[in-house]
């Protein structure tokens, strides 16, 4: 059934002219970004050519600033694509509907995410594969960082689609389920600020920021942690998001 | 009004049972955790005696019943997920996908950070995130190192300041510039700076080897004391090393031979020029691989002329001037850095010292096999050693040596492929002496130095690492199709979409 319901959400986003409108942005975002830091990296590496020096490594140089401009597409751009996962079914009415069927609330909640999922790993890996191909045919880059990196993206997507989830079963309105889940996004992203400093903040910064546990992906280092923080961090936001269903159906 | 005020007691309770518990977690040194913990018991308290009759009644309802669960049931999720990332952090699992292995040590590093025993070693970086981007990159590549190392050596403790951010602690550590790394043991500490692999590793070997090194003054010859408290004295450079863990003591050169636990010693400003078995102790110690710091005041005779040579390094003739430096200093015999070598001591300094009156110092014939020369600070293009400094005006004449000349050098012997010690040289002694210290860029050059030559020995060999590979090469056609793949086509095309079932919409509305 979680299959079902999230193939169900994955076609109604195909079928929607808003999803593709939101993809297109998304891409032309996507295409500015890779655009100039190719064409960046290029320049750098003609310079260094001139002055006969080793140019950028393309890890640190074409690699990870790409994984960093996705990660921030993805912060910016899943608060639009999952307000509408329950706070238009709550608004519409059809959630009654959905919870009188004969489907747990837990299969609800697991499928919406999956079908979230589904679409935005559509837009990263099917969308976003020019930037890898590019890669590919005119150098030689070193795949598994990129791996590794994908991977990164992947997870991250999955924790801001549970939190984008969550707000949206939260709220009935889909303006306040996005506000929510860009402001908790971007606060747990900006957290990484206080790494630098001294004490429990410091704690706070290193245990806390969604940054620091996305970067090490993009620059070739999976760390066991972060993968763990991520699903941990998915997890909960799951978790809470089945009970705020559960609510419904007992009220 | 009695529940409200208890909600709201209850309220703030359980915030400061949320922020305890989370502090449990991720720094339980913090102090006012048991405070937190009354506060908690107390507002909690209060809010179930205040509140009872509503309390009981929402429990007994069946919202109430089910609240009760969801809310437990979702804290039991949180702390198994917490836990979980406890437990992994605790155990630390990392792949390093780069063909390089550029995230970890090499293998000779990971057998010594294993093999330490004994207390925890505290390495502590200051790398602060201003809006230099070079700050950023060395504070990026520092963290990728202190991860690495953190991973590899169990008895590492590794942390991270933004001096700026956290300016006490910076304070207490004496660090007062960016990119300085305090390596710590107990009351054992070295500090070093633009750290890479090797010279963290060295400074945590150093700090694990019980073993107490020194700096010696030389004495017997006239030289610049270090008990009296003069302007020509060096009470403050004695002061400054002692922040750097490393003990100054005076050593009489014309009685005894350079102490086992010396690190390096320093001749500053001899008047009398050092004896033949003086020089000998002096040979035997660099033999050693000790560090040498040789300055001498222009016009005088130190006696090392042959010593320094085994180096390449010789004092030359005249006073440096320069004349760029009159509108600073007002006098262009005291000469400034104008710029800094590439030499690992003095790589990352940019604030220019100022030397009192100086000699230039000059490569001499050596064996490019026995001996490699590093000029560490160097005068401005226009300057030039005056061979007659008492002439008026002063202007270069044809027997000048011209600029750029160097203020200071470094020699490496290494006859035979062996390290046979480290000469440093200057041809000022005033800018190591209290007066010359007030300047800070002088007392960071001359503890840079003195801290790079107390680390010449215990060096373990690591090879150099491989290149980092991956490589891109596009022409200007490629680039222009796969901009407009990126930029027309790919969000072109989801937006026909978006057109096309729009419009299929409409038409079957």
């Amino acid at each position: 059934m979680i299959w079902h319901i999230a193939r169900r959400e994955l076609l109604v986003r195909l079928r929607s002219p808003f999803a593709w409108v939101v993809a297109g942005t998304w891409l032309a975002v996507q295409g500015l970004m890779f655009t100039l830091i190719l064409g960046l990296y290029l320049q750098a590496g003609s310079g260094a050519a001139d002055l006969e020096q080793e140019g950028l490594p393309l890890l640190s140089g074409l690699i990870e600033p790409l994984y960093s401009a996705q990660s921030l597409l993805l912060l910016l751009f899943m608060p639009l694509l999952s307000m509408s996962l329950l706070a238009a079914e709550q608004r519409g009415g059809t959630l009654s509907l959905l919870l009188s069927s004969p489907v747990s609330t837990l299969e609800v909640v697991l499928g919406k995410w999956l079908g979230l999922l589904g679409y935005v790993s559509c837009l990263l890996f099917v969308g976003g594969a020019l930037a890898p191909i590019t890669l590919v045919v005119f150098g030689d880059p070193p795949l598994a960082p990129m791996a590794g990196a994908a991977l990164g993206l992947l997870l991250l997507a999955a924790a801001l689609s549970a939190l984008g989830l969550l707000a949206s079963a939260l709220s009935g309105s889909q303006l306040v389920a996005a506000v929510v889940t860009w402001t908790t996004s971007l606060g747990l992203w900006l957290l990484a600020v206080l790494e630098a400093g001294d004490g429990p903040f410091a704690a706070l910064g290193r245990h806390g920021s969604l940054l620091v546990h996305t970067r090490s992906f993009g620059r070739g280092l999976v760390d066991g942690t972060d993968v763990t923080w991520l699903i941990a961090f998915a997890f909960v936001a799951l978790l809470a998001a089945w009970q705020r269903l559960e609510s419904w159906r007992w009220r | 009004m009695t529940a409200l005020i208890a909600r709201i007691v209850g309220l703030l309770g359980a915030l400061a049972a949320a922020v305890g518990l989370a502090a449990l977690f991720v720094a339980p040194e913090l102090p006012g955790l048991r405070t937190l913990a009354l506060m908690a018991l107390v507002g909690l308290g209060s809010w179930l005696y205040l509140d009872w009759p509503a309390l009981s009644r929402w429990a007994a309802s069946h919202g109430g019943m089910e609240s009760a669960r969801a809310g437990l049931l979702i804290l039991v999720g949180a702390g198994i997920a917490i836990a979980a990332v406890v437990l992994v952090e605790r155990q630390p699992l990392r792949w390093d996908l780069t063909p390089q292995k550029q995230h970890s040590v090499q293998p000779r590093t990971a057998e010594v950070l294993t093999s330490l025993a004994g207390a925890p070693i505290e390495v502590l970086g200051f790398f602060g995130l201003g809006t230099d981007p070079i700050a950023a990159r060395h504070r990026a590549r520092w963290q990728a190192l202190a991860s690495a190392f953190a991973d590899a050596g169990p008895t590492l403790q590794v942390e991270t300041f933004d001096p700026d951010v956290s300016r006490r602690r910076a304070d207490l550590e004496g660090v007062t510039s960016n990119g300085v790394v305090i390596v710590r043991r107990g009351d054992r500490a070295e500090r070093i700076y633009a750290p890479d692999e090797n010279s963290l590793l060295h400074a945590i070997v150093r700090v694990a080897n019980a073993r107490d090194r020194g700096v010696y003054v030389s004495t017997g010859h006239g030289e610049r004391s270090t008990t009296d408290i003069t302007s020509t004295s060096l009470t403050d450079l004695q002061a400054e090393l002692a922040a750097l863990g490393l003990a100054v003591q005076p050593l009489d050169l014309t009685r005894s031979d350079v102490p086992s636990d010396a690190a390096v010693v320093l001749v500053v400003d001899p008047t009398v020029p050092l004896a033949a078995p003086s020089i000998a102790r002096l040979d035997v110690f660099l033999n050693r691989n000790g560090g040498l710091f040789v300055a001498g005041e222009p016009g005088s005779e130190t006696g090392l002329d042959a010593l320094l040579q085994t180096a390449g390094l010789g004092l030359g003739p005249g006073l440096v001037v320069d004349p760029l430096v009159r509108s600073v200093t007002g006098d262009a015999s005291t000469p400034m850095v104008a710029r800094y070598g590439m030499h690992a001591s003095v790589r990352d300094l940019r604030a220019p010292a100022i030397l009192l009156g100086a000699s230039p110092v000059v490569r001499v014939e050596h064996d490019p096999l026995a001996a490699t020369v590093h000029t560490l600070a160097l005068t401005s293009d226009l300057a030039w050693a005056e061979s007659q400094p008492a002439a008026e005006p002063v202007t270069q004449g044809d027997g000048d040596l011209a600029g750029p000349l160097a203020l200071l050098a470094l020699g490496e012997r290494h006859p035979e492929g062996k390290s046979a010690g480290t000469i440093v040289l200057s041809g000022d002694a005033d800018w190591l002496s209290n007066d010359g210290l007030q300047s800070a860029p002088n007392r960071d050059l001359v503890v840079r130095i003195l801290g790079t030559l107390a680390q010449q020995d215990d060096l373990i060999a690591l090879p150099p690492r491989p290149p980092l590979e991956g490589s891109l090469a596009m022409d200007w056609l490629a680039q222009v199709i796969v901009g407009l793949l990126a930029l027309v086509v790919l969000p072109g095309g989801c937006l026909a979409v978006a057109t096309g079932l729009w419009l299929r919409r409409r038409v079957a509305a």
